[in-house]
């Protein structure tokens, strides 16, 4: 009886609107019989998205979108309205549930090669709806209004201004304006809440209909080809021979999963409850930190760890590669085989972006490239002596921000090299010039620091030696480059150090191997110059007593045209020699009468010969006015290799 | 049906045939069915989007602000200055705040820096015992003088033009973010 008066109806329903078969027609409509639970991901995303649309217009009732109040109706909405809370957490785990199904829906079809004939447009549909969500949950993060908020928009401005020629006009559409303001929150809200929905909902229906146009792709088969002439008569076939009706025999699964998927959802609301709300949304307090939600932080690391030199190119460029190599697929092979088995690249490439998102999201998390402004100073204990100057030195190391990059016991930020046991690794000049000098990341310390300090902080590094180990061979000359471990960015003149310390380094734009060379040459230069007067008064053959006068006039020549060219470029050139030269000079004094001779002459041969070989490298790789002089002091050095040469026959 | 015993027609066609548009009364109907669209179209486009992109037809501005009176600032040390936005809506409350880092290097002479890393635009902040700007997002380090000291920031902070008038310092703000 009951049934008949629904048929009734449903028969009138039919004949005046026209949908009920049409409806019937689609939740019964064949799907191949071996779908699997692989299939379920699409049903999750329009499950999550359903919990989205409800939270979110639940929320639109009381959210102001002002510049001025939207922060605190959050805190109003979080705390004093039922529900409120609740619906806070639901809308971003539903979020985050979107935005995780999304990416797995997009893998299996990957892999399940759905991309192929005849679906082509069923993935381009969904890849501009996986864009779409990151950027309806982007929108939606700014919306929170918080200190991150506003910070996220400057972030973003900041990227888009390396756009040429549009920069300036894309970061006033960021902001809405010329800066962050009311203005950019009511137009982040009109997007989040009206155009980018509208754009969704209706692709999610191009979307669909394209899934029931086609039909499902079944489950793939190895040694199974697509192609174009054949695939739609095989699809039909196969489904005739084994196809079911997808309402209930595959919508079941949908419907327990998505069962699934929004008791997750409840669970993480529960357990995590709604995203806190942080600082206000007031740009004068600068203690921030912008962090993008979680989906971003692996985009936030990559930017992070980009090379310098790369970076402009990587800002504009990489999210264009992303989106064009999202679309690539079935532009690339549309036909051939589907499975999984036999597309190894597909699976690679799967592998790699997996891997790669989830190394970089880990990197993001932990965040080293930061400096920890918080990070406690190094304690009593950890610095273990009771020396003054150590302690002295520690504080200084705890007062000047060292402590923020660098790791010393345990305490400290990780931006930098960790300093425990530095002291077994650098001698106490090679600590003296990193700290004047900087590097790469970090600053040139020479102004910021008195002499006192600069010696204490020292000594502090140099006492920490968790091995009790002393630092190894110093510095090598005549046989090659300062040590690698060094690495110095600029070399510096220490008695300039402690005679003015306010006096600051302009920043040098020379490769550290070519400082590092120079400082080298520098150093050979002075110790030719030492050993020219020390051969002047001791030789006693008068022809090397007059090639060790040419050896002080011509390269005491040299070493004036190199400091002025060095400070040309900013580069402060090594106030001595090193230790090892003078050694060589000590045990040359020893000597006396024809062995002086000798000997010096020997060196002289050794020392050019290899003289020879690092001025050719700084023609062949030097910049500017160095390598100018580089190429003319050339000369001179195989004019005087030579000399001595003959001489020692 | 009723059309079926009409002599066998071309397909009609929904684009329209130009050659015939103003010949065939379909193809000329079709034209203003056309035109009448886009009208319509226009009508409530044209002011929307002009409405939603309004800040490309309003000027940008710079204004010289207040941020302290002169004797405030000690000579050498680095300050932050708090303004309001004046370019805001009144609505804006407090995110039309701005902090700007003021420097008294001497007398009579200021230096003011934009907060804004050049990097990627994250606050940076003064550490006084350092005597650095350190931003705390990927670590770029700047001397007093706004330049770079190391790190990924590209160039030096961004400087606000300052001037002394009537006993007040004055720095010059515009369009902070789109400068850079
Ligand atoms: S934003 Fe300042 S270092 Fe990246």
């Amino acid at each position: 009886m009951a049934n008949k008066v629904i048929d009734k109806a449903l028969e009138w329903l039919e004949d005046r609107t026209g949908l009920v078969k049409p409806f019937i027609h689609m939740m019964l409509h064949p799907v191949p019989g071996k779908s699997t639970w692989a299939y379920v991901f699409g049903t999750a995303i329009m499950t999550s998205f359903i919990v989205q649309l409800a939270s979110g217009v639940a929320l639109s009732t009381l959210y102001v979108p002002s510049g001025s109040q939207a922060w605190e109706s959050i805190k109003w909405i979080t705390e004093q309205v039922p529900f409120g809370s609740w619906l806070r957490a639901t809308h971003y785990f539903g979020a985050s549930a979107m935005i995780i199904f999304v990416g797995a829906h997009a893998i299996r079809t990957y892999l399940f090669g759905s991309f192929k004939f005849p679906r082509e447009l069923n993935w381009i549909s969904g890849v501009f709806l996986l864009f779409l969500t990151v950027a309806i949950a982007f929108t939606g993060q700014v919306l929170r209004w918080d200190q991150t908020a506003v910070w996220t928009i400057a972030v973003g401005a900041e990227q888009a201004l390396r756009a040429p020629f549009v920069g300036p006009m894309l970061v006033r559409v960021l902001c809405s304006g010329d800066n962050v303001s009311s203005a950019s929150l009511s137009h982040f809200f009109a997007m989040h809440v009206f155009i980018f929905p509208a754009l969704l909902v209706a692709l999610i229906g191009f979307h669909v209909w394209l899934v029931l146009h086609h039909g499902i792709s079944e489950p793939p088969k190895a040694g199974k080809i697509v192609k174009r002439e054949t695939y739609r008569e095989e699809y039909q076939e196969l489904l005739k021979k084994e196809g079911v009706a997808f309402w209930p025999h595959a919508a079941w699964r949908d419907a327990v999963f998505s069962t699934l998927v929004v008791l997750g959802i409840c669970a993480c609301a529960l357990y995590f409850g709604p995203p806190v709300i942080e600082n206000p949304p007031d740009p004068s307090l600068i203690n921030a930190e912008p962090k993008p939600d979680w989906y971003l932080t692996w985009y936030f690391a990559l930017l992070a760890l980009v090379p310098a030199q790369f970076e402009d190119w990587f800002i504009l460029l990489f999210p264009v590669f992303l989106v064009v190599g999202m679309l690539t697929p079935p532009f690339i092979s549309n036909t051939g085989e589907r499975s999984a088995r036999r597309r190894p690249w597909a699976v690679a490439i799967v592998v790699v972006v997996v891997g790669s998102v989830l190394a970089l999201w880990q990197e993001g998390v932990n965040e080293y490239w930061t400096p920890r402004f918080e990070a406690t100073p190094v304690p009593k204990t950890a610095i273990g002596t009771t020396d003054s100057d150590i302690e002295k030195g520690a504080k200084v190391f705890n007062d000047r921000g060292c402590l923020y990059c660098h790791v010393i016991s345990g305490h400290g930020g990780r931006r930098g090299p960790d300093l425990t046991d530095v002291g077994e690794r650098l001698s106490p000049d090679q600590i003296t010039i990193r700290i004047v000098n900087g590097g790469v990341n970090m600053p040139a310390y020479a102004g910021n620091m008195s002499a006192e300090e600069l010696k204490q902080v020292t000594k502090f590094l140099e006492s920490r030696r968790p091995h009790g180990l002393k630092t190894g061979p110093s510095t090598h000359l005549l046989k090659g480059t300062v040590p690698v471990d060094l690495r110095p960015e600029q070399v510096i003149d220490s008695s300039e150090v402690s005679g003015s310390p306010a006096q600051k380094l302009p920043k040098l734009d020379l490769a550290p191997a070519e400082i590092a060379r120079i400082a080298a040459i520098a150093q050979d230069g002075m110790t030719e110059v030492r050993l020219g007067k020390l051969a002047e008064s001791k030789a006693s053959d008068p022809e090397v007593k007059k090639l060790a006068s040419l050896m002080v006039t011509e390269h005491s020549a040299a070493n004036e045209q190199l400091k002025e060219l060095a400070a040309g470029v900013g580069l402060i050139l090594p106030p001595d020699i090193n230790n090892e030269q003078k050694a060589l000079i000590d045990s040359l004094s020893e000597l006396s009468g024809s062995d002086f001779d000798k000997r010096y002459v020997e060196v002289l041969m050794d020392a050019h010969m290899h003289a020879i070989t690092v001025f050719e490298t700084e023609v062949r790789e030097g910049s500017g006015s160095l390598k100018d002089w580089a190429k003319n002091v050339l000369r001179t050095i195989k004019r005087h290799h030579h000399a001595a040469m003959t001489l020692s026959k | 049906m009723c059309c079926s015993d009409e002599q066998p027609k071309e397909e009609p066609k929904v684009a329209i045939n130009w050659s015939t548009v103003l010949i065939s009364r379909t193809e000329f109907l079709k034209l203003v069915s056309v035109v009448c669209s886009g009208f319509i179209g226009m009508i409530v486009a044209i002011p929307a989007i002009g409405f939603a992109f309004e800040y490309f037809l309003v000027p940008s501005r710079e204004d010289w602000i207040k941020v302290g009176e002169l004797e405030k600032f000690e000579p050498g040390k680095t300050v932050a200055v708090v303004f309001r936005d004046t370019t805001g809506l009144p609505w804006d409350g407090d995110c039309a705040k701005r902090t700007a880092w003021l420097r008294r290097v001497d007398e009579g002479n200021f230096e003011a820096f934009a907060v804004n890393c050049t990097h990627l635009g994250c606050p940076v902040r003064w550490e006084a015992g350092a005597e650095l700007f350190m931003c705390p997002c990927h670590g770029g380090v700047y001397y007093s003088d706004g330049s770079v000291a190391g790190g990924p920031p590209p160039r030096p902070l961004h400087r606000y033009p300052t001037r002394i008038a009537k006993g007040q310092v004055e720095i010059k703000v515009g369009p902070v973010l789109t400068e850079g």
